[in-house]
């Protein structure tokens, strides 16, 4: 199997699962924008953690050239 | 206002720490700093389950819980794996029979921790119901991504595929008995880890395309000035010499 297809293969294994488990969690459609935006907060909250991290630590390790001021304003881009 | 600032500021902190060269004095300090920043982010996470009136405690309480038989099966999971008739580091040999019971042990301890807490010999742990449901909503995702890599490899081993397909469907089947009792736990847990993993990839993805942009503009560093005349003739001698055989004028 190519590398696309076995990824693609993955992808729709968690599609599967998510969709057996929210039909056990009684998800409907009437609460999908309610759901959406959970999950984008606790998605937002996650990206922001997970970014700052990397951005300050790998901006005081490759103190150089353009790096820091660069990724100072991807960070408040993100932020 | 402590824990974010810890979280925040503390946690790359220390990592950029760990990350310097090993001789000097802040990759040193690293080890004890880490140590009291995360013992400072455990002592401040009060806010941690704060809608249910749950705190940091009670969800370290939940984690322990967890620990034992994901910790069971871990083990269980190297020594049926690596003990086999020639030792793999320190685990030992012949211990396959030994690993598989572990896991199994395991595998019924989760069950007991999710239908019949009560049973078990240690007391049921307030977070319950939330620990366990990401432990099998975690547990039925990683078995199905592990079938799709292990039929993926396309060698026919069927035995793994099995074996990680019930996994998945067992912890699913676990989940729907459980529907009826903590149905808003699942719920909760699904869209946490739903927007744990966006959170993650996406995160991932500006940051390696970041690093590329700036790699890319980066110049290179000028470290030695370019070879002379003379040295471009003494290396083509001793090329000429060593390969080709010729005599050194």
């Amino acid at each position: 199997m190519s590398k696309n297809s076995s990824f693609l293969s993955i992808l729709v294994s968690i599609f599967i699962v998510i969709l057996a488990i929210g039909w056990i969690a009684n998800w409907n459609f009437e609460d999908i924008q309610e759901i959406m935006i959970d999950i984008l907060a606790k998605s937002l909250m996650t990206m922001t953690a997970i970014w700052l991290i990397l951005a300050t630590s790998s901006t005081s390790i490759l103190h150089r050239g353009s790096a820091p001021r660069l990724q100072t304003i991807t960070l408040l881009f993100h932020l | 206002m402590t824990f974010w600032l810890l979280l925040y500021g503390g946690i790359p902190g220390v990592l950029a720490m760990h990350l310097q060269r090993k001789e000097t004095k802040t990759y040193k300090i690293a080890t004890p700093m880490t140590v009291l920043v995360l013992a400072g982010m455990a002592g401040t996470a009060n806010m941690i389950g704060s809608d249910n009136n749950v705190g940091p405690v009670e969800t370290a309480e939940a984690l322990l819980h967890l620990v034992i038989p994901t910790g069971i099966y871990l083990m269980g999971a190297c020594l049926a794996i690596f003990g086999g008739p020639s030792p793999v580091g320190p685990i030992p040999k012949n211990w396959r029979r030994g690993g598989s019971i572990l896991m199994i042990i395991s595998i019924g301890w989760i069950i007991m921790l999710s239908l019949q807490p009560g049973n078990l010999p240690i007391e049921t742990a307030v977070m319950n119901n939330v620990a366990i449901s990401s432990l099998l909503i975690g547990v039925s995702l990683v078995g199905a991504i592990g079938t799709t890599v292990v039929l993926s490899i396309g060698e026919k081993r069927w035995s793994a595929a099995i074996a990680t397909i019930s996994l998945s469907l067992g912890s699913i089947a676990l989940l729907s008995i459980l529907a009826s009792e903590i149905s808003e736990e699942i719920s909760d847990s699904l869209q946490s880890i739903i927007g744990t993993i966006f959170g993650i990839i996406i995160a991932l993805w500006v940051a390696f395309h970041t690093t590329i942009l700036i790699e890319k503009r980066s110049d290179l560093p000028k470290t030695t000035t370019p070879i002379t005349d003379e040295e471009e003739k003494l290396v083509k001698r001793h090329l000429d010499t060593n390969i080709r055989g010729d005599k050194l004028e």
